[in-house]
């Protein structure tokens, strides 16, 4: 139900909520939603590969039960 | 230590009592607890000597100890008085706890722990009273979120845009010099009152001062022992300093009232038609069911009180930003919006390498100075909702949202902004709502309970409370404050009933169920103490 949950796309790729950020200073900050792919070289890769397995493993979960 | 007088501790007769003792200290009457005329002697002192922490004589109550068998008293904190045994030598029942209550028909004061409550505040509901739900928008295969609306929803879309453009037409509505200036002409009034009120009160010191100079015979830099400016208070009315300055604080004052009047003239908020007071700040770029999806939402979903807030908070933004308002479009991306490229310049910064980073094209809704939310429909969120399609269904998530949800989720960033406050703890500045101590515990809390959190509400720094604030918000507002069907079934020990908010806030975070009543009580509470006036949106507070 969360804006962010992870997608994968037609090729497999898994897609991935991102905070933008742009403008200078408090006034001018620019602050926004997208999508990026879930790379190796992701700050966060390990705990997104995590959060998607855990996910995978509910819904499993709740179709055997 | 003198011992303080607390009210709560001494008992009273309950209101009905004979011989018009009701409400009366109990033992007033020399044969009773402490005796003679101690309550006399303490209600004296009420007001003198504040209630303090510390323990006071609970008068009345006597028990006796387990260890010498002595009549003692029994102080405020519940223990047995310090006492000595029947050889001389202080009992070791001293500072027992006491087992004995108070009768019950003792009328106590009313206190945090035995007051009266006030009634509990009324559910507010989400849809002005007397309106209908409007029919929901037919469900519409992937790939058609851009066909043009059709049927109830096309003529939902035509009532939308007559307002907007209607308030454009009449000019009366937002533009930046009527009632977006008057605003910060306001919070200026008040700055400038506060100021003159000292002035008055300086000028008016000074001419009092100065005046018992004169009659003490002391030139102006000589010391004037305390107290001799007794009897000189009046000459400040005939000073033409102090005159000056009440003359101008009552034409500001006037100013202030004419300013206030005035908005609560042209701006008038009808809550069953909420986005009609966004007037033309309300941009709808496209026609179709991405943006009555997101608009649909943005009425049914938010209660009115939040649009009222965010709508003066956007119009108070346009001193700075000419293009403040919402924008829903669904074609274009975001810098196509209106304004908004000559905003969004430089690349996002972030994370990733050049490579994979997101570029503003593939954003699918930003804020921009918390002055202009902005929503698309791109081809990742097309995907993202197609993937979403046989997402397990949760509890509590009504089947006709599916589309727009990341406009709920940037207006929650800009509800964020609109409820801050001036943050004098961690940054001396203003500060979004979701940088106060109550939500980060909130946030906090639920990083340490949740397993399956996503990492995007894990970021460091503001971020991640900020995102989460937001997305909370996005579900609190996402399902109905209706009971729960599970409620029935759990028996642990809980805040209060559990509502479908509760169930999808737990399931959506993966955390316990009291913690999600945590989070949408928090949301509850910020509605109610807006609506009724508690708390402040960020444009009428005064800086500390």
């Amino acid at each position: 139900m969360s804006v962010g949950e992870p997608w994968q796309d037609k090729s497999g790729q898994w897609m991935v909520p991102t905070r933008v950020e742009g403008g200078d200073g408090d006034d001018a900050r620019v602050v926004g939603m997208g999508w990026a792919p879930l790379t190796p070289d992701h700050p966060l890769y390990e705990q997104w590969l995590q959060y998607i397995r855990a996910g995978w493993a509910r819904e499993v979960d709740a179709r055997i039960s | 230590m003198a011992r303080r007088f607390v009210e709560r501790d001494h008992p009273r007769w309950p209101a009905e009592a004979p011989d018009g003792k009701g409400g009366e200290f109990r033992d007033k009457t020399p044969d009773i607890g402490g005796g003679g005329d101690w309550a006399d002697r303490l209600s004296g002192r009420i007001g003198v000597q504040p209630a303090g922490r510390h323990g006071s004589v609970a008068t009345g109550l006597r028990q006796t100890c387990p260890v010498c068998y002595r009549q003692v008293k029994v102080v405020g904190s519940g223990k047995l008085s310090t006492h000595n045994g029947h050889d001389g030598k202080r009992c070791p029942g001293s500072g027992m706890p006491a087992t004995v209550k108070p009768p019950a028909d003792i009328q106590r004061a009313p206190s945090r722990a035995t007051g009266v409550k006030p009634p509990p505040a009324k559910k507010a509901t989400r849809r002005a009273a007397g309106t209908l739900r409007p029919p929901p928008p037919p469900r519409v295969t992937p790939g058609a979120w851009d066909a043009p609306v059709t049927g109830a929803a096309e003529t939902r879309m035509a009532d939308w845009r007559s307002r907007t453009m209607h308030r454009q037409a009449d000019g009366s509505m937002y533009h930046p010099n009527t009632a977006a200036t008057r605003a910060a002409e306001i919070q200026r009034l008040h700055h400038d009152i506060q100021a003159e009120e000292k002035n008055l009160e300086g000028r008016r010191n000074t001419a009092m001062w100065a005046a018992a100079r004169t009659a003490l015979g002391l030139r102006h830099w000589e010391y004037l022992p305390p107290g001799a400016e007794k009897g000189h208070e009046s000459a400040g009315d005939s000073d033409p300093f102090v005159q000056a300055a009440e003359a101008k604080l009552r034409a500001l004052r006037n100013q202030l009232d004419y300013a206030e009047s005035a908005i609560k003239h042209d701006r008038p908020f009808d809550p069953t038609n909420p986005l009609a007071y966004y007037g033309s700040m309300l941009h709808i770029e496209s026609n179709d069911w991405f943006a009555y999806g997101v608009l649909d939402q943005l009425e049914q979903r938010v209660p009115p009180a939040f649009h009222k807030a965010v709508a003066e908070w956007l119009a108070y933004q346009s001193r700075h930003n000419n293009s403040s308002g919402i924008w829903v479009g669904s074609t274009q991306t975001i810098r196509d919006l209106d304004n908004l490229k000559r905003q969004i310049t430089k690349p996002p910064r972030g994370w990733g390498k050049k490579a994979t980073m997101a570029t503003w094209d593939d954003v699918d809704g930003v804020v921009s100075g918390s002055a202009v939310y902005a929503v698309v429909h791109t081809e990742n969120s097309e995907s993202h909702l197609r993937s979403r399609r046989g997402y397990r269904r949760m509890a509590g998530q009504p089947d006709e949202l599916a589309v727009g949800d990341a406009g709920l989720h940037e207006f929650g960033h800009v509800l964020d902004a609109a409820m801050g406050f001036f943050n004098t703890n961690r940054a001396y500045r203003w500060d979004d709502a979701s940088a106060q101590r109550k939500w980060r515990l909130i946030h906090g809390k639920v990083k340490r309970d949740s397993r399956t959190l996503s990492p995007y509400y894990r970021q460091k720094g503001d971020a991640g409370p900020e995102e989460f604030w937001a997305d909370a918000f996005f579900t609190w507002a996402s399902a109905d404050p209706e009971l729960d069907p599970i409620d029935k079934d759990v028996e642990y020990p809980r805040r209060r009933t559990i509502t479908r908010q509760d169930r999808l806030l737990a399931e959506t975070y993966g955390t316990s169920l009291a913690l999600a009543q945590e989070i949408s009580d928090y949301f509850d509470g910020l509605h109610r103490d807006l609506v009724s006036g508690r708390r402040l949106p960020r444009i009428e507070q005064r800086r500390p």
